[in-house]
């Protein structure tokens, strides 16, 4: 009973007259309430991957089943109504927002648009939202810009919750943020899965901070996942070279006794 | 609206408002202050300007008083460029809605008539149209709106298509908002501001283009315009210039106020981005002047490093940096000594300071920086960047510039510095380019930074920091914008060339494993302080201060535990 | 250079489409204007009784259809035939080419002058943004900039002709002096200084702005910083980093101008009475020559690609990104 499944996903950009084969024959599915952590290097696809399953990016070929539906058939309203149960966190802290939104703003949008709660209800949605995921309630008045990186991504992560999701796309959703931010937004995401059964895709380059999310990890290299497994096992045993160089690339806090040289030319 | 207010806040947005309001004030005016038709026969033809209270600024060739016909051609002027300016602005926003959204064919189409209106001269276009229609102010309006609105559709065009793929409207659409929505409310209110720092400089356009078609004789007859008035006074140029004249510096004063609305507004309008860009990354502007960072006491006034400090290659007391126009200093009373062929990581959080330290040391704070306290170098004088200081900065697509060889940039140091012909320092490249191990160097000297991927241009610029041999280099976070697999290369190649020429490194980073991987000491930095230094096995393995715990603690390695337990695959 | 042949055929290629726009643009106003070619005709030969007329038309196929005259207004210019004159009475093409070679000396020595001076004085206020020497130059360059070109030339005119006697008033040369040789280029020069001065003072100040505003981007840059950490010097920072960048802006700028050069020529023609292209046009409208006119907007478009295809190639040759995926051309 997966959550979601993906088949033979394909996209291809064409710029100055190259094509390029972002994705080829890419295949995965997701289990409710599991992470998958999907890992590579920058023009591996992911990105791509994770806007073609967010509905942002037309797919070339392939199908993805979402909880039970034939998910790049919907269009119109009926995907509107059907993207509650998918959400999406960005990268970009300061691009995800709208420059005027304030943070009250930026929650009522999905609480409205879904009508999660009924209209009257709202702000104290907001408050709750505010308070569940660790920002001050007296912040709803404020503009999302004038909020640090950190607190930025916890109103994201609010808004991706408000509509009460199934699955949430975490696209380098802690890649720009400070250590030790990073670590409490991590805890937080830990939190909120295991209490709501989200499950999470969970896209990063950073393998050290996929692992800690992730249940399993899917390695993609030029447009292909080239290894998936369990996480540990993906990190233990790595199949692929890309997999190994990923692994490789982690810097450890504590020099290693079988320090490899990290030498990978 | 924030964005007035803050136009009106700069001087030259308010002097433009200024003036225009006055002007707008006259025109309004123009029937109370000179009733009557400006057209009719007030008093003695050629009057002198200033000469007779009646008529200060004089009469015309047909006793017409000029002034009066000043005051009421600002209507005219001001109506048809207001008028033409939204015109061209409504048809513009149109089209270049339209054609964004239609995407496709109908864009293309749609692009190539904006071509077709902007390659055929507008003067030439308005002055065919009102000779064929006939000249009245209506056709006037809408011949020069027909020959400026190309610029705006164009300009909306490129905006929606920049704010469309923005994060934000992908948010929205995530939200499974309406399209019709998105439009009005995420992309919008975004797209107008540049639109309308844009139409101010068509009103400008329209101001000028009326006044022209006047000159010529095709305004309309039957007001009085300044255009005309010119035309007018050339009849007898020789004999009363000033006729000509006066109106015509109505007509500068006018378009001045104009542009100079208009840059308050583009002006507004930047400030506004650069807020926004320096809460994001903390970008500062680096203006031309190189500032040392010796505080109040100049080179002469350090001596050489004092005995017990034997190996010592630089040691910062009190030192204190605010920038300009900031209240928190970004660094408070530093006390920090480098030592000379060490590897000394500097590690902090965003806003710890570290990068402002690496600047300092360097001389490249930006200009209006506030240094207080003092930097000693064993050597003296502080070194010179490029010679005796080698700088890598964070983002190898941005430090490098676009339009100059490979060649060129690694070789400008050398040349330089080393006092190499060109024809030296580009082998002296060419060396340097081998050792940072780059394929195909001969045929890199040649290369643009564009052809080059991300790990390939910070090789570039190691390259370029280290071409004169610098005994320093500081490299300030030079593999952020890196991926990892990347980064672990870049990071062993500036170990290993460090080792191999003895040089002292200095390496900010916010990565405290990062550095463990290669450093000798560590200083770990928060909100502009010294929190604790010390080598960096001992910090690492056993931190004393709370801060430093944290950091360690936060890091993550594959070692670490998960936060997930397992699931049954 | 390959890269930028290839780049300006597909530019070459890309301007058929609208030059076809104009010139449907140009047949609809001819279509408005009051009368025809056969009116128009019969008015230059004294008049003529309607069945001459009706029977004019038929043969220019003028009874037709909106869509059959647009045609064969179309073949006509694929002939290089842009129509009668009625004001002057002979072809428009002919008249036109007679007349831009003035126009095109007054233009392209303007536009040089603007050039050199306008970057020179760009480098100078960019160099130091916020500088005295910038806010002066800064200031200095908008009111120019504001500053109508007709009545600039006017009080040029004034001062230098009316009042110092300096300069001739008006032509290109002096008629039937009988010059030659140096001389007659002399003469030439002479006369040209002022609708040239006017024409480059006001570009000057409009090239000064960009140049000055594209390096005031440029010094926030970090390959700017980066040159600084280099050591190089600061004559190289500001001219080989600085102003080497803002360049590009600038000849973008010199295709956008193009169209707006043109069409201030008319009124710098009609002042200096320089027998010109845009003095051509300031006739055609007082001639109420329709056809002349519109003959007029097609070469001045057909013009305004040349020069952009040249601009084209400038740009590329100045910035190796051109052609690449880097910067969509």
């Amino acid at each position: 009973m997966s959550l979601l499944v993906a088949q033979d996903l394909g996209k291809r950009f064409s710029s100055g007259g190259r094509t390029v084969e972002a994705l080829r024959d890419v295949s995965l599915s997701l289990a409710a309430g599991e992470t998958l952590g999907l890992a590579g290097a920058s023009g591996s696809g992911k990105s791509t991957l994770a806007r073609i399953l967010t509905r942002l990016v037309p797919a070339d070929g392939g199908s993805v089943r979402f909880a039970g539906e034939d998910w790049l058939a919907l269009s119109g309203a009926d995907l509107r109504r059907r993207r509650a149960r998918m959400q999406m966190v960005f990268q970009d802290v300061s691009g995800a927002f709208n420059p005027r939104a304030t943070v009250a703003d930026a929650l009522d949008d999905p609480l409205r648009i879904h009508a999660v709660v009924p209209k009257g209800e709202r702000p104290r949605e907001i408050e709750a939202l505010l308070d569940r995921v660790g920002v001050p309630a007296a912040y709803a008045g404020r503009a999302v810009r004038d909020l640090s990186g950190g607190q930025r991504q916890r109103v994201a992560i609010a808004r991706a919750i408000a509509t009460r999701p199934a699955l949430i796309v975490l696209d380098e959703a802690v890649s720009a943020l400070d250590v030790s931010v990073r670590e409490r937004i991590l805890h937080l995401l830990a939190t909120l899965q295991e209490e709501r059964g989200i499950a999470y895709l969970f896209v990063s380059h950073d393998l050290a901070v996929l692992r800690a999310l992730s249940h399993r990890i899917a390695v993609m290299e030029a447009g292909r996942i080239v290894e998936c497994g369990p996480a540990g096992r993906v990190i233990a045993d790595p199949q692929s070279p890309a997999a190994r160089a990923l692994i490789r690339a982690v810097p450890r806090l504590l020099p290693q006794e079988s320090k490899e040289s990290p030498d990978g030319r | 609206m924030k964005l007035v207010g803050d136009m009106l806040r700069r001087p030259e947005g308010a002097t433009g408002l200024a003036i225009l309001v006055l002007l707008a004030l006259l025109a309004l005016l123009a029937p109370v202050l000179f009733p009557g038709d400006p057209l009719k026969i007030a008093g003695r033809a050629l009057t002198a300007p200033f000469t007779d209270p009646a008529f200060p600024l004089g009469t015309d060739r047909l006793g017409r008083d000029v002034l009066a016909g000043i005051v009421h051609g600002a209507r005219t002027s001001l109506f048809v460029g207001l008028a033409a300016a939204l015109a061209a602005l409504a048809i513009g926003l149109s089209v270049g809605l339209a054609a964004s959204f239609a995407g496709g064919i109908a864009d293309e189409a749609l692009m190539r008539v904006v071509d077709a209106f902007q390659i055929v001269p507008s003067f030439l276009l308005a002055l065919a149209f009102v000779s064929v229609i006939g000249a009245s102010v209506p056709v006037v309006v809408l011949a020069i709106a027909l020959g400026a609105w190309a610029d705006p559709a164009r300009l909306t065009r490129a905006e929606v298509l920049s704010v469309r793929g923005r994060d934000y409207v992908a948010a929205a659409r995530i939200a499974g908002m309406h399209p019709v929505e998105i439009v009005l409310r995420e992309i919008l209110p975004n797209v107008l501001p540049p639109v309308l720092a844009l139409s101010a400089i068509i009103v400008a356009t329209a101001i000028l283009t009326e006044a022209a078609l006047s000159f010529l004789g095709l305004g309309d007859p039957n007001v009085v315009t300044w255009g005309s008035m010119i035309a007018e006074g050339r009849n007898v140029l020789r004999s009363s210039p000033f006729l000509s004249i006066f109106p015509g510096l109505a007509l500068v004063a006018t378009v001045v106020g104009v542009y100079l609305l208009s840059e308050g507004l583009t002006n507004a309008l930047a400030g506004e981005a650069s807020v926004e860009r320096k809460k994001s990354r903390r970008a500062g502007k680096y203006p031309p002047l190189p500032c040392r960072a010796e505080g109040g006491a100049g080179a002469g006034d350090n001596p050489p490093a004092e005995q017990g400090e034997e190996g010592m290659l630089c040691r910062t007391k009190n030192l204190s940096v605010t920038y300009r126009g900031q209240e928190t200093p970004a660094l408070t009373n530093l006390a920090l000594a480098i030592h000379a062929g060490e590897r000394l990581a500097i590690i902090g959080e965003s806003g710890s300071g570290k990068s402002t330290l690496a600047r300092a040391l360097a001389g490249l704070l930006p200009e209006g920086a506030e240094v207080e306290g003092t930097v000693r170098w064993a050597a003296g004088a502080a070194p010179l960047p490029g010679r005796d200081l080698g700088f890598v900065l964070q983002d190898p697509s941005a430090s490098l510039n676009p339009v100059l060889t490979i060649g060129e940039q690694v070789a400008e140091g050398a040349r330089r510095h080393l006092g190499l012909s060109w024809p030296k320092a580009r082998a002296r490249a060419l060396d340097m380019l081998e050792r940072v191990r780059l394929p195909e160097p001969e045929k890199l000297l040649a290369a643009y930074p564009h052809q080059l991927s991300g790990g390939q241009r910070q090789r570039v610029a190691i390259a370029a920091a280290l071409a004169a041999r610098p005994g320093l280099v500081i490299a300030d976070e030079p593999t952020s914008a890196l991926d990892m697999v990347v980064q672990a290369e870049i990071v062993a190649l500036l170990d290993e060339l460090v080792r191999a020429a003895g040089m002292t490194l200095v390496f900010i980073t916010h990565d405290i494993a990062l550095a463990a991987g290669f450093a000798d000491r560590v200083a770990i930095f928060k909100d502009g302080a010294l929190v604790e230094t010390g080598p960096a096995a001992a910090v690492l393995a056993a931190p004393r201060e709370t801060y430093t715990k944290m950091l360690v603690a936060s890091h993550r390695d594959l070692a670490s535990p998960p936060l997930v337990g397992e699931i049954g695959a | 250079m390959t890269r930028a042949l290839r780049l300006t055929a597909r530019r070459a290629i890309s301007s058929i489409p609208v030059l076809l726009i104009v010139v449907v643009m140009t047949f609809l106003l001819l279509e408005t204007a009051a009368g025809d070619a056969v009116d128009a005709y019969l008015l230059s030969i004294g008049g003529g009784d309607a069945a001459i007329a009706g029977a004019l038309r038929q043969a220019y196929g003028l009874d037709q259809s909106m869509a059959a005259r647009l045609w064969l207004y179309l073949s006509a210019l694929a002939r290089l035939d842009l129509g009668w004159s009625v004001a002057f009475d002979r072809p428009v093409l002919g008249l036109i080419i007679e007349r831009l070679p003035n126009t095109l000396l007054l233009m392209g020595s303007a536009t040089a002058l603007a050039f050199a001076f306008g970057s020179t004085l760009g480098i100078l206020a960019g160099a130091r943004p916020g500088s005295l020497r910038d806010r002066l130059l800064s200031t200095l360059s908008l009111v120019v900039y504001a500053i109508p070109g007709f009545w600039l030339g006017l009080v040029l005119a004034i001062v230098f002709a009316v009042q110092l006697r300096w300069l001739p008033t008006s032509g290109i040369e002096t008629i039937a002096s009988g010059r030659t040789g140096l001389s007659r280029a002399a003469d030439i020069a002479a006369h040209l200084v002022l609708p040239v001065g006017t024409l480059a003072l006001i570009y000057t100040a409009l090239f000064l702005r960009v140049m000055r505003a594209g390096m005031a981007g440029i010094w926030r840059l970090d390959f700017v910083l980066f040159a600084r950490a280099k050591g190089l010097s600061r004559a190289r920072i500001v001219l080989r980093h600085v102003a080497r960048n803002a360049l590009l802006p600038l000849i973008t700028m010199l295709g956008l101008q193009a169209a707006a050069m043109l069409g201030g020529s008319v009124v710098i023609e009609s002042i200096f009475a320089i027998p010109g292209f845009g003095r051509l046009a300031q006739e055609a409208v007082s001639g109420r020559d329709a056809a002349l006119l519109c003959g007029i907007i097609v070469v001045s478009a057909v013009l305004v690609i040349l020069v952009n295809l040249l601009v084209d190639i400038v740009y590329a040759a100045l910035d190796p990104r051109v052609g690449t995926a880097e910067r969509g051309a």
